[in-house]
């Protein structure tokens, strides 16, 4: 029934977005995971990849995280000799996390959810309303 | 362009199909009705399982709500049901013989 499969579609949706502000969240804890030894690579911020997944048990097409990458972007260094993660010059790399881009991605992530909650309360709405023409 | 051409073989072949009394098929409206509710049951014990596993702090809670949401659906369609037959039952027991 097509009811039934919107609702598994929202909660694929809701799963995705779930794993995404799950990955914001390290992003944002790591912002100042910087390396131990000299040289030592800081963390990298990670990225979410989505797709289309088409779910032949249930005969829809949901949503899925494909692929947790890593962002290539260059780290971003710091003067600061006495870290013990200093290079020769005394310059320190640090995570190319950048908390603006990861709170707009948490907005992104908050909105999607709850859009898709909106549509799984809509779909749960309807199925009532038609139980509800029997009595 | 396509026209329509009344074809009375098939015609005949489809009333004979829909007229075919429904217990031929060995399915009378108890039966579906106990399978509905068994289903019912189903669903409920798999939405227990759903919300076991989150509790114990494995399952998701995406996976509890729909679940559950399965599992209201399922027992709102079967007491609609019940209480339909339940009503169409005391119509006829009512009725002056």
């Amino acid at each position: 029934m097509d009811l039934d499969r919107a609702l598994a579609v929202s909660a694929a949706g809701m799963r995705a977005q779930a794993l995404r502000l799950r990955v914001v969240a390290e992003n944002l804890a790591n912002r100042d995971s910087t390396g131990q030894t000299p040289g030592a690579d800081p963390y990298r911020r990670r990225t979410v990849t989505f797709a289309e997944r088409l779910d032949r048990a249930l005969g829809a097409r949901t949503v899925q995280v494909v692929r947790v990458g890593t962002d290539p972007r260059d780290f971003p260094l710091r003067f600061d000799p006495g870290h013990p993660a200093a290079d020769a010059r005394g310059y320190v790399r640090l995570p190319n996390v950048d908390s603006l881009v990861e709170m707009m991605d948490m907005q992104e992530a908050q909105r999607s959810y709850s859009a898709n909650l909106g549509v799984l309360e809509t779909t749960r709405g309807m199925l009532a309303r038609t139980i509800e023409a029997l009595r | 362009m396509a026209t329509i051409r009344p074809d009375p073989l098939a015609a005949a072949a489809a009333y004979r199909a829909a007229a075919q009394p429904a217990s031929g098929q060995g399915a009378d409206f108890g039966a579906v009705l106990s399978r509905a509710l068994e289903q019912a049951v189903e669903v409920g014990r798999s939405a227990d399982a759903a919300a076991t596993a989150a509790l114990a702090g494995q399952g998701s809670v995406t996976e509890v709500v729909l679940a559950v949401s399965r599992a209201e659906v399922a027992l709102q369609t079967a007491v609609a049901l019940r209480d339909r037959v339940i009503s169409a039952y005391q119509e006829i027991m009512r009725m002056p013989i």
